[in-house]
């Protein structure tokens, strides 16, 4: 399926654009840099970090009913259960078996709408959270210092590597194996450890989570559901160097994701043999997160130059800061690198549900459609593509404005962040022109 | 307008327009940096309750 993918992956392309490309880049490195500029001139007080959410007790009381959760854990046991079902026992053929699209598309796309609009939705339909918990235990072992969300960063290591490197990645067999074996080892987890493993080693529920720091619902200190500022919560993200290594390791793979698909990458990469491209592309990965994470990891110390009010950084440092401004970016890149692609292979997901386990059904009566590619224009794609990642970093910045008021002194609030808006501008520029270029 | 774009104006403002905004920007944060009080008695935000222990206990002092 990867190779059905690839054309469709980031379809806007350079041809597209209202503008040239170098004004394209320009103007929004520019739109982040004002917004910056704007926030020195008028922005001082530190205003999400004090915010407190409205509660919202009816729907709290609606979520956390019996037959909600009931109802949520069948829907995420029947999901996985159809995803290992349809890969295990479906069409051989990648491009007749809906379960790579389902994993690829509608779940590590889906999550990004899902945990926006619904905040923390995936913990309690998460089908890992469902299985582990049918073993009951009455003590569970203490989870290792400092092993906080390391585990999940190692997880989503392993997803990303599977989705951009291994080039077998979409077939069913080895998405089956992957589901399968990231079931067993997060289940087996889960029940030595208890469910507070899920919180940090499932990178599907961590991912989740932080993505929901950014939606209006969430829960408060009191576990009941309020609706709030999205980047009121967005400042609750914990300040954990696990959390810094998994947006680090998003923002690179995404960077990767669109470098690998530059014809000067492709045209060099193109005639190698397995064994040189799983090499190539491996180290392609690696050097493309730990360019990013460099460039994130020296902004965010740079700025610690400047002397910062004592008691406000966490376990992180400085880096862990500023880390909750990544999660804007992260997923104005994963929109811009990933709708087009959403919108047209996810057609795919419901044309090929119609006939899961390859057995000549035709269950929604689609059979016989075809994916409709006329639906969005290029233009429209290319517009979303750097809508949201100029959005992205607008927020990014606000984020990091904020927390900065509350690090740094007033007279040298400005000052102490002009490293934080390089990396930011470099940013947008760097996924402007990845998305964009050809 | 198409002699605008001809004449490359509406680039121009695209490119301008931005370090305007920006230069304008960074003249109101100097005014009111100017009149700020000195680093020690800076940031002294009540809400943040992280007065200078120097400034504390001077303001004890009859």
């Amino acid at each position: 399926m990867l190779e059905l993918l690839l054309p469709l992956h980031g379809i806007g392309g350079r041809g597209d654009l209202p503008v040239p490309l170098w004004l394209a880049i320009y103007s929004a490195g520019a739109a982040v840099a004002v917004s910056f500029f704007a926030l020195a001139a008028f922005w001082f007080q530190p205003r999400f970090e004090v915010t407190v959410g409205r509660p919202l007790a009816w729907l709290t009381r609606v979520v956390d009913a019996r037959p909600t959760r009931w109802l949520l854990k069948t829907v995420g046991l029947l999901a996985l259960a159809l995803v290992l079902g349809a890969a295990w026992f479906g069409n051989p053929e990648p491009a007749l078996n809906p379960a790579p699209t389902w994993l690829y598309v509608w779940i590590w796309v889906g999550i990004i709408p899902l945990s926006l609009i619904c905040g923390p939705i995936w913990r309690p339909a998460n089908p890992l959270r469902t299985i582990a918990g049918l073993a009951r235990r009455t003590s569970y072992r203490r989870l290792p210092d400092g092993i906080a969300y390391w585990p999940a960063v190692a997880g989503l290591a392993g997803f990303l590597w599977l989705e951009l490197v291994y080039p077998d990645g979409s077939e069913p067999l080895v998405v089956a194996i992957f589901v399968g074996m990231y079931a067993i080892v997060n289940v087996a987890a889960g029940i030595v450890y208890g469910p507070a493993w899920f919180g940090i080693g499932d990178s599907f529920e961590v991912y989740a989570e932080v993505l929901g720091r950014l939606s209006p619902f969430g829960r408060g200190t009191d576990g009941r559901l309020e609706l709030r500022n999205p980047l009121a919560g967005l400042a609750t993200l914990p300040q954990q160097p696990g959390i810094v290594a998994l947006l680090c390791l998003l923002l690179g793979s995404t960077a990767f994701d669109g470098i690998s698909r530059w014809s000067a990458w492709t045209r060099r990469t193109g005639e190698l043999s397995r064994t040189q491209h799983l090499v190539v592309y491996t180290l392609g990965l690696i050097a493309a997160v730990a360019i990013v994470t460099g460039l994130f990891l020296l902004a965010a110390r740079t700025t610690g130059s400047a002397r910062i009010r004592s008691g406000v950084v966490g376990a992180a440092g400085l880096p862990g800061a500023f880390v909750h401004s990544l999660v804007p970016i992260a997923i104005g890149y994963a929109v811009a690198h990933y709708f087009s692609f959403a919108m047209f292979q996810g057609q795919e997901g419901v044309l090929l549900a119609t006939d899961p386990f390859g057995r000549g059904w035709d269950l929604l009566g689609t059979n016989g459609m075809r994916i409709d590619y006329a639906f969005l224009s290029t233009g429209f794609i290319a517009g979303i593509q750097i809508g949201a990642i100029v959005l992205g970093h607008i927020l990014g910045v606000v984020s990091a404005h904020d927390r900065a008021a509350e690090l740094f002194r007033r007279r040298e609030l400005r000052q102490a962040q002009y490293p934080m808006l390089a990396a930011m501008v470099a940013f947008t520029a760097g996924g402007i022109a990845l998305v964009t270029a050809s | 307008m198409i002699a605008l774009h001809m004449g490359g104006v509406p680039e121009t403002a695209m490119v301008l327009g931005p370090i305007l905004l920006i230069v304008a920007f960074i003249r109101i944060a100097r005014r009111n940096e100017a009149g700020l009080p000195d680093d020690d008695q800076d940031d002294c935000d009540a809400d943040l309750g992280d007065l200078p222990t120097e400034a504390k206990e001077t303001a004890r002092r009859p």
